[in-house]
């Protein structure tokens, strides 16, 4: 059966693959960065960087496509809905890109350091990579479950967060020589912090878009 | 069509009734002209007939006659006024060339009407030409055509009006009595209703195409089932997507392979995967062009082929094929690490030999050391020879090239002679090995049971601790063949337990010399058992000891 589709149809599913690619983009960032760090590749924490140019990119193709379907089709209800809470979604993605390659950057700084007690922070990484991923995948399969239950899970990394810090306060009054590692260490675990943060937005916007709530709203 | 119907027969009845009311309207006005000009003619009689009675007076009382409604003119021969029941006389011009006085002094009398625009009225006259050659003219005012219709219009209007609504109720029932049998037809057997002979050749074609499109659905329902079944099993996912990236269809393998849920057929292909490989080879192809590249998921290797759909050099679309490759990448990984290792097991008694060997003929080893020098390139050589013997083992065993008849072998039989030649060797780790069971045949080849049972049992002793126990056991059970050989030796790390049966791998990883033996015992033995079609299993625990369990059908 053929579907006719219209133009207006056409531009939202663009809109929705060229989501799609920039969260991928985003998970891969974030999943470079943390390879970088934690396996101590250089490659890796370099195409976090990188990364962060590709995701600006999009950002600015999204924000053209979602201005030009406000101007051009007046959307209304559950259409406007999508595009607005896609206007939110690109700065969360965005801001997730600038803090994978701050932590690539960081990273490639600390490759060759023995990093000292990391299994708290690679435990805390290992569950930002899976709420971003988690995240994306709420919205590629508009599942409203999987966004509320992503949502609840930011507690977990606030917690590890807390943890990171104890370890590293501790670690300094040990051997305040290695101060300025366990700083930049401080520094990764707060933008894991912010990256889960950044999923939590995006799982919220999942969430609006398709009910029309805002969770925080409740 | 009910509207066309509808609006064809109130414009109808419209029409018919505007025409209708003019006809009558015409019909009535000639009617009351006719009617007075036969009263003017009447009246015009009477006059005369009183003039001639009561001569001039009669003037003067039709004069001061009030109630009356003709006006009464009489003329002379020669067109002057000579009285007039309205107007004086005198201020009357010259009548001669008046159309019914003309016609009066010409035939005796005559008619005319004059149409007066400004006060809408028509003027009706009779002139009679009198025995004294004077013209009488009786002339009586009525309306004029328009006139009376303008009197009448507002009656008219409602007459209208009234016969318009009857006429919408009425044009509705018969419209929807037309239409109805018509809608009611089953367009997908139609059959003629009564007096509708010319829809005949419609309905007949449309029955006609009925049954053509029925054909193509059915064929095409056919050919789609057979697409199904041919993707649906295929092993290669299949994934067709538009030129919007949107899903057309993909099979079962296709997700599986990409470890995607189900989307129902529909939605962006970015919802099966959205890695870097996969976006890639999505966009090259949507780019036009061939494209291949590999897509690690989980912990499989899928190789990704995606070609761009073109109609008149544009492109409509992509079709990705995705292949497991994931055996094929270990299986080339194997052989590359082969490779190296025969390699390098293979140049280091040969680096050895050259150095030991450089060294004599240069001349630089003392007499007295020739000897030992010597034995190192036998040792070396020795052990170079029984790698390449162990290599073409499994070269024979991997082409299956030993002799194919296989004989009834005793492996209890076979089992005591390989304890017998490692007694020895036993005795020197100070291993005690042990042989218990039954006398079994299988259906194999000797020299093969021999190199399963060889190898095990070495590996056994050598791998062991200094009064450690081998214990071999040969049983039938049923119809099988169980062969059990434990020992106390230091066993195999759990990591390791699912890769000694590949070539050249080395728990200990040092290649060291010291337990000797090539790396490829155990892959001898493995290729082997499943020569015999027999099976191996192994079960180890670090430093308490490693059990070999074999199973062979008996004769």
């Amino acid at each position: 059966m053929i579907i006719m589709r219209n133009r207006f149809d056409m531009q939202l599913d663009n809109l929705n693959n060229e989501l799609i690619t920039m969260g991928a983009l985003c998970e891969e960032a974030l999943t470079f960065a943390v390879k970088g760090l934690f396996d101590e590749d250089l490659e890796m924490a370099k195409k976090a960087v990188f990364a962060e140019s590709e995701i600006d990119r999009k950002e600015r193709e999204i924000e053209g496509l979602c201005m030009k379907l406000l101007l051009q089709q007046h959307p209304v209800a559950g259409d406007l809905r999508i595009i607005s809470s896609a206007l939110k979604m690109i700065s969360d993605m965005e801001r997730i890109g600038d803090q994978a390659e701050d932590i690539g950057e960081i990273a490639q700084y600390l490759i060759g350091h023995d990093l000292p007690h990391e299994e708290n922070l690679k435990k805390m990484a290992d569950m930002a990579v899976m709420m971003l991923t988690q995240s994306i995948d709420s919205f590629v399969k508009k599942d409203l479950e999987l966004a509320q239950r992503m949502i609840l899970e930011d507690n977990i990394v606030d917690d590890y967060f807390f943890k990171v810090k104890e370890d590293l306060i501790e670690m300094i009054a040990v051997s305040p020589e290695k101060g300025q590692m366990y700083l930049d260490l401080l520094m990764i675990a707060k933008y894991l912090e912010r990256i889960a943060d950044h999923a939590t937005n995006i799982g919220e916007w999942v969430v609006y878009s398709i009910t029309g709530e805002h969770p925080e709203d409740n | 069509m009910t509207k066309r119907i509808f609006t064809g027969i109130i414009l109808v009845a419209l029409i018919s009734m505007l025409v209708g009311t003019g006809l009558v309207m015409g019909v009535v006005y000639d009617y009351l002209g006719e009617k007075i000009d036969n009263e003017l003619h009447d009246e015009a009689l009477m006059v005369q007939t009183a003039l001639k009675l009561e001569g001039e007076n009669y003037l003067d009382v039709l004069k001061a006659d009030e109630t009356l409604d003709s006006r009464i003119t009489l003329i002379s021969y020669n067109g002057e006024v000579l009285f007039d029941s309205e107007v004086s006389p005198s201020s009357m011009e010259n009548h001669m060339g008046r159309e019914e006085i003309e016609e009066a002094v010409l035939q005796g009398e005559g008619y005319a009407v004059r149409h007066s625009a400004t006060i809408s009225k028509d003027t009706r006259y009779y002139a009679l030409k009198m025995d004294d050659g004077n013209i009488l003219r009786v002339a009586s005012e009525h309306y004029s055509q328009l006139a009376l219709i303008l009197d009448t219009f507002g009656v008219v209007i409602i007459i209208i009006a009234i016969m318009m609504g009857l006429g919408i109720i009425i044009s509705a029932r018969i419209t929807r009595g037309i239409i109805k049998p018509v809608n009611d037809i089953d367009l997908d057997a139609p059959v003629i209703p009564d007096g509708y002979d010319e829809l005949a050749p419609l309905l007949q074609r449309i029955n006609q195409q009925n049954k053509k499109i029925q054909g193509q659905m059915s064929n095409l329902k056919k050919q789609q089932n057979e697409f199904n079944i041919i993707t649906q099993n295929m092993s290669e996912g299949l994934l067709m997507i538009d030129k919007d990236k949107e899903i057309l269809t993909y099979n079962k393998s296709a997700l599986s392979l990409l470890d995607a849920e189900d989307c129902n057929q529909s939605g962006s292909v970015l919802q099966l995967n959205r890695s870097e490989a996969f976006r890639n080879s999505v966009e090259k192809a949507l780019d036009g062009k061939h494209h291949r590249e590999m897509l690690v998921v989980g912990e499989s290797i899928c190789e990704i082929i995606a070609n761009p759909v073109l109609d008149k050099g544009k492109v409509t679309g992509a079709v990705l094929l995705i292949i497991d490759v994931t055996e094929k990448e270990k299986g080339e990984h194997l052989r590359r690490e082969f490779t190296s290792n025969v390699s390098h097991e293979l140049k280091t008694p040969l680096t050895s030999i050259y150095g030991v060997s450089d060294m004599l003929t240069t001349g630089l080893v003392k007499q007295e050391d020739v000897a030992g020098f010597a034995g190192t390139i036998k040792e070396e050589s020795a052990r170079l020879i029984s790698l390449i013997e162990d290599i073409i083992k499994l070269s024979q065993l991997d082409e299956e090239s030993i002799p194919h008849e296989k004989h009834p072998v005793d492996v209890y039989g076979v089992a005591q002679d390989v304890i017998r030649r490692l007694d020895a060797k036993a005795k020197r780790e100070n291993v005690k090995v042990t042989l218990s069971g039954s006398s079994v045949s299988i259906k194999g080849i000797e020299s093969v049971v021999d190199e399963i049972l060889y190898n095990l049992c070495e590996n056994a002793i050598k791998y062991n601790k200094p009064e450690g126990t081998v214990d071999v056991q040969v049983n039938r059970i049923g119809d099988e063949c169980i062969i059990k050989i434990e020992d106390t030796g230091i066993g195999i790390p759990k990591a390791d337990l699912s890769r000694v049966f590949e070539r050249f791998y080395r728990v200990d990883k040092s290649h060291s010399k010291a337990t000797g033996g090539t790396g490829l015992g155990l892959s001898i033995v493995k290729h082997a058992v499943s020569y015999l079609d027999g099976t191996i299993s192994i079960e180890s625990t670090e430093n308490i000891g490693t059990r070999i369990i074999l199973k062979f059908f008996t004769i």
